[in-house]
């Protein structure tokens, strides 16, 4: 279509559409409106209320898009070139596509019969086949001109589908080339999250300054619109931790420009959610005064005022922004959230709004804490529900009725019972609360597993455990027991029940630890029988399996078990605990990535570690997954104090954390830079690589390894 | 209905031999053996005789009619659908020979059904009229109720009636051309294609009366062609401007969709019709255009199909349109093989060692047997035959027929998809065309700027492009090079580059 317009309009569609991403749409519908006003031929005019039509759908507002397209393009469309007309037509259904119109499916086949019948094609699939295995065998030579064609193919057609498509398509093959910041805009032109997504992959793995700087200033200067300010704020989201300082201010004000969108539905939620989470994201970044200014944004947001799902992702960025927030700031948030946990409740963030409200407590002066308590614990009421009974201790709540958390107790372990239930003919299944249940039949009986049967009350039973007698207690574990070791139970049950176990470890008898470890045990050897009924894990992970219905992950089973079993040695560390019998050694050098990063979660609880698993742990610091080399050196940091070190596993953890600075993974670094800073008695040979390392992580181009840095050393000096 | 005027009989024993021969014929042809068919009644020949006396008024005097031809035409008029109803049909030679088929064999007449008789009959019916007007010939008891003799010419009358229904095509091509061949004063292929022509023009609602349609089992392709019938109000033919004009009622809350249906699933069997004998009708000046028009909306009183038969219409055409789709790529692949042989015979002499002409005289030959190659559908073999011989001659011929070439090369190159190669073949040329001259250093630099930006080579691109844009020789060219520039620009989101149009409130 493009190729038949006159040059003139080609160039200011051109110049439209650049100053609607960089200005704003109303500066492009003005230069629109000028360039209509004078007359041009049928299809110029038709490219110029399509342009409207498409800023305004990147805009996300598809009800004006709509209207432009039905009073510019519509009109005309029995009047132009057929085939064209079919390939136009079709950013309507995409218009209508966006607000589930009911007529936007029917549409789009229709169109897509119009355009078969046509012979007309959006793109060149063979073409883009080639690239694609071009790419794949490293030929970018090949694909990138391919991919570039399609590009300006697509441009040509003026299909909006095909022109994002062709846009992504380019966007990760720069991507593939480390031409992060344009693999950055083009993402942003495409409005696809994948790609977007890819490339901040990318751009965090590259750990360049200079890269992120440049795939910022690229896309912050071209998003006016909120389409593409949407894909921008998920890129901040993502990179925050990363964003260079100098950075800092542009990309805020860029996020302060839209944190007052209001949803008007499903079309633009992404804007308030991806902007909100960005300044969550941000938040550790901003200093007090950066910090006052988004939270009186998020407080008087609108969506506060209502139910809305979305409202979480503000609760969220207000939640983050508390920390850094002064008293008075604070006071007008505790309002805030106390409204949000009375009057304007919802069951979906209610969550999130009581983590913010312990976050404000946390940091409150005592008079604020007092009056959050008072409010949310008024004296003489009777509190029954399960999430502000774990909220009670943050606010410094009492139980009027310490004896009923023995009766809750001793409740919950009869429900617990009943998370597999054998039911007889006509007997229903109990009421014990969860996420639903599984039911199997066979000809001995149904069998019925509760969802995370009765799990509500553990946590809060946990927290309150001190207030429980040993005889209660002990008849909770039981039950708990009972229900790890019952095959048919889900294997999501099962580690729920395993990990629940470890915080009860300080009221727990020996000889209760003992039954405690001979159910574990097994379980922590990897010895695990599925339920016989349902699928099995390996069947739910199929991936030619089109149904798949998980009951949980074996590996996840055997690390609780790994933890517990380490949370309960935590608590005993002179008694020898059936994991040093070779069950943590066994975990920590697993062939399975997933059973390592368990066994090292675990030893990073034991407070010793033999000398075999303390090398083992060494050793791990070199995996080849920096998510296990993580867990490893993250163990050694807690452990290096009280364990004795030979010399060469010194240069073993050295040389780990000379692999991790060069890891693009940030944990893998985190633990490094957490490691490093807390070592003081090494051997004096490895100062200097130790001082370079050092040196390389407070310099790290994310923000989490300098702090994570600087605050170990810190402590270490204090 | 009245009795037709037969404008071309003058005579008044064949007039008057006419007379008798519709009378005999009328309650033959009222029989009705295949209800599903329009109006097949004397009054379809009588509306044909009057067709013919229409089609027939452009012939000048020495080439109008004699009277001998026309009473053979109308005679054949009266007489070619008379197989249709021949009830007692497995009594014929020709139909007895169609039940010898493997599809046929060992049943006898009497024992097939009445569908599978009356396919036999609707298919062969032309054969059975034959054989009818040759058992009435001399006869003491005619088929037809009416002996026709010698002097009624009842050869070239069998002749005309059995032509009328065959298909022409490769089946049956020859047997036309038999039936058809003219002989003294008998023009028989005119005779013939009048038959023809009128008797696919009396398709108008006259011939479908829809009362009957409600009252006879009618399966959908049958009602198709009577609903068809239907919607053409009139058929006007105007011998002074060599016009037909297909009036055309449609209900008017669906006249949009019918103005897409209705015509195309008349007009194509016409045109087709009319364009078979194109050649007889050229010779006689009868040559015929068409033109549809339609009765207003206002006065129409016609009646939409119902929506099964109108979703058979729409089905059938677009079977139509999808097999005519498929033959023009089969036409284009054809003209493509046959012109296959001369161009490899004309590659062949110029590739001869002693080829008289010189190297710049081969290579422009080479590329206009290309370019001629590549516009017959053959990109691919086009542009690769040149490259070759672009690369054996290039460097003996002069420069501006090398840079002709080559960007003549590259053109097709690029229309073909193979950017890659035209970049590398105007690449090594970039350098050398700094010194031609404007027209062809314009075209050499659009084309490097198209083969760039097509390979992703975005600065050399927006380079040649820029230069391309300060050679061009009107505002208009060179805006359109800028345009590229900009679109290049704003693709590679180098957006703060483009400036926009002069003049207009662009971009800056």
């Amino acid at each position: 279509m493009i190729k038949q317009l006159t040059p003139v309009i080609r160039r200011r569609l051109v110049a439209a559409r650049i100053a609607a991403m960089t200005e704003g749409a109303d500066a492009a519908f003005k230069m629109l409106a000028e360039t209509r006003a004078s007359t041009c031929p049928l299809l110029d005019r038709v490219a110029l209320g399509l342009l409207e039509s498409e800023i305004y759908a990147l805009d996300l507002r598809p009800a004006e898009a709509r209207a432009a397209f039905e009073n510019y393009v519509d009109p005309h469309l029995s009047e132009i070139d057929r085939g064209i007309a079919a390939v136009v037509a079709d950013n309507k259904a995409l218009i209508l596509m966006s607000t589930f119109d009911q007529s936007a499916s029917d549409e789009f086949y229709h169109l897509v019969d119009a355009r078969r019948i046509l012979g007309i094609e959006l793109c060149d699939h063979s073409a883009i086949l080639e690239a694609a295995l071009g790419a794949a065998k490293g030929k970018h030579y090949e694909a990138l001109p391919v991919y570039w064609q399609q590009l300006r193919a697509a441009y040509d057609l003026q299909n909006w589908r095909a022109y994002r498509s062709a846009e992504e398509d380019f966007a990760q093959e720069c991507a593939r080339l480390g031409w992060l910041d344009e693999a950055a805009y083009h993402a942003m032109v495409a409005t696809s999250n994948d790609a977007m997504d890819e490339v901040t992959k990318n751009l965090i793995a590259a750990r360049s300054v200079g890269q992120i700087t440049k795939g910022l200033d690229k896309i912050l200067h071209a998003s006016s619109l909120k389409g593409h300010a949407v894909l921008v704020a998920r890129m901040v989201g993502t990179i925050a931790d990363a964003i260079p300082d100098d950075r800092l201010g542009a990309v805020t004000e860029f996020l302060m420009r839209h944190l007052d969108h209001v949803p008007t539905g499903w079309h633009d939620t992404q804007l308030l959610e991806q902007m909100w989470h960005a300044i969550e994201s941000l938040a550790p970044r901003l200093d007090r005064s950066s910090t006052s200014l988004p939270a009186a944004r998020g407080l008087k947001h609108p969506v506060l005022q209502k139910a809305t799902p979305s409202r979480r992702h503000v609760i969220g960025a207000l939640n983050a922004l508390t920390a850094a927030l002064p008293p008075d700031d604070l006071r007008t948030m505790a309002d805030t959230a106390l409204r949000l946990i009375n009057e304007d409740r919802n069951d979906i963030d209610y969550r999130e709004s009581l983590n913010l409200l312990c976050h404000i407590a946390h940091c409150a002066p005592d008079d604020l804490k007092s009056r959050i308590r008072d409010e949310v614990f008024p004296p003489g009421v009777q509190i029954s529900d399960t999430l502000l009974m774990q909220a009670g201790p943050h606010l410094g709540w009492k139980p009027q009725n310490p004896g009923g958390f023995a009766i809750g107790a001793r409740e919950t372990a009869k429900a617990i019972r009943k998370q597999v239930q054998r039911l007889g003919p006509g007997e229903e299944p109990a009421k014990i609360g969860g996420y639903g249940t599984f039911a199997s039949t066979s000809p001995q009986g149904t069998v019925v597993v509760h969802v995370q049967g009765a799990m509500h009350w553990v946590e809060p039973l946990a927290q309150h455990r001190a207030l429980i007698d040993a005889p209660s207690i002990e008849e909770l574990i039981e039950a708990m027991l009972e229900m790890i070791g019952e095959r048919e139970n889900l294997i999501a049950n099962r580690a729920s029940l395993t990990s629940c176990i470890g915080k009860f470890a300080d009221r727990i008898s020996l000889e209760l630890e003992h039954r405690v470890e001979g159910v574990l045990r097994k379980l922590a050897e990897g010895t695990i029988l599925e339920p016989t009924s349902g699928q099995t894990h390996a069947d739910a992970k199929n991936p030619l399996n089109p149904f798949k219905i998980g009951g949980g992950d074996p590996a996840d089973l055997r690390g609780a078990a790994l933890v517990c079993l380490a949370e309960l040695d935590h608590t005993r560390p002179n008694i020898r605990s059936a994991l040093h019998d070779g069950i943590l050694l066994g975990a920590i050098t697993s062939a399975d990535p997933q059973i390592r990063r368990y066994g090292l979660a675990a030893a990073h609880e034991c407070r010793t570690l033999t000398s075999m698993e303390a090398s083992a742990v060494a050793l791990a610091g070199l995996d080849a997954d920096p998510g296990v080399a993580r867990f490893a050196l993250q163990a050694l940091s807690n452990s290096q104090s009280e364990i004795p070190f030979e010399p060469m596993a010194w240069h073993i953890i050295i040389r780990s954390v000379e692999g991790a600075i060069l890891s693009s993974h940030v944990g893998y670094r985190c633990g490094a830079a957490n490691l490093l800073g807390r070592i003081t008695d090494f051997p004096m040979e490895l100062k200097p690589r130790i001082e370079a390392a050092r040196f390389a992580l407070q310099h790290d181009v994310c923000y989490s390894v300098r702090e994570v840095m600087r605050n170990a050393m810190e402590a270490v000096e204090r | 209905m009245q009795t037709p005027r037969y404008a071309r009989l003058a005579e008044d024993t064949l007039r008057g031999r006419l007379a008798g021969l519709r009378n005999a014929v009328q309650p033959i042809l009222a029989g009705n053996y295949l209800p599903s068919f329009t109006d097949h009644s004397v009054e379809h020949s009588d509306r044909v005789c009057d067709l013919i006396d229409q089609l027939t008024e452009p012939l000048v005097h020495d080439h109008q009619l004699s009277d001998r031809e026309a009473f053979v035409l109308y005679a054949a008029a009266y007489l070619h659908d008379a197989g249709l109803q021949h009830q007692r049909a497995g009594e014929t030679t020709i139909v007895q020979s169609v039940l010898q088929s493997p599809e046929y064999v060992g049943r006898a007449w009497a024992d097939l059904d009445v569908e599978t008789k009356r396919t036999i009959v609707r298919a062969h019916h032309h054969h059975i009229s034959g054989e009818m007007i040759e058992r009435s010939v001399n006869a003491a008891h005619p088929v037809l109720g009416i002996q026709l003799t010698d002097d009624w010419h009842p050869g070239q009358i069998r002749s005309i009636a059995v032509a009328h229904n065959l298909y022409m095509d490769s089946h049956n091509r020859q047997e036309y051309a038999d039936l058809t061949t003219d002989w003294g004063e008998f023009r028989m292929s005119l005779l013939g294609a009048l038959l023809r022509l009128a008797d696919i023009l009396d398709e108008s609602r006259r011939r479908s009366q829809l009362h009957l349609e409600r009252t006879r089992e009618l399966d959908l392709e049958a009602r198709m062609h009577w609903w068809r019938h239907y919607y053409v109000a009139h058929v006007k033919i105007d011998p002074g401007t060599h016009q037909i004009t297909l009036w055309f009622e449609f209900p008017p809350d669906r006249r949009v969709q019918y103005q897409a249906m209705i015509p195309p699933l008349q007009i194509p069997y016409l045109e087709e019709e009319f364009a078979r004998h194109g050649a007889v009708l050229a010779r006689h000046n009868l040559l015929w255009h068409f033109k549809t028009d339609e009765v207003p909306a206002a006065q129409s009183t016609s009646r939409p199909m119902d929506d099964e038969l109108e979703m058979y219409v729409l089905e059938r055409l677009a079977r139509r349109h999808a097999q005519r789709a498929d033959q023009d790529k089969i036409l284009v692949l054809d003209h493509l093989r046959a012109e296959r042989p001369t161009i490899e015979r004309k590659l062949s002499e110029l590739r001869v060692a002693d080829n008289p002409g010189s190297a710049t005289e081969q290579l422009i030959a080479f590329r206009n047997l290309s370019q001629h190659l590549f516009l017959l559908g053959g990109r691919r073999g086009a542009w690769t035959m040149l490259w070759g011989e672009y690369n054996r001659l290039s460097k003996s011929v002069d420069s501006d027929t090398k840079f002709v070439v080559a960007s003549d090369l590259a053109k097709m190159m690029l229309d073909d998809s193979a950017s890659d190669r035209a970049c590398r073949l105007l690449h090594e040329l970039a350098d050398e065309a700094e010194s031609l001259q404007p027209p062809l250093k314009f075209r050499f630099l659009c084309l490097l700027g198209q083969a760039y930006l097509e390979t992703c080579a975005y600065p050399q691109a927006t380079d040649a492009l820029s230069k391309a844009a300060t050679h061009a020789v009107d505002a208009q060219t060179r805006e359109k090079i800028l345009a590229e520039l900009d679109e290049a620009h704003l693709l590679q989101g180098e957006v703060q580059i483009v400036v926009g149009p002069s003049g207009d409130g662009g971009h800056r």
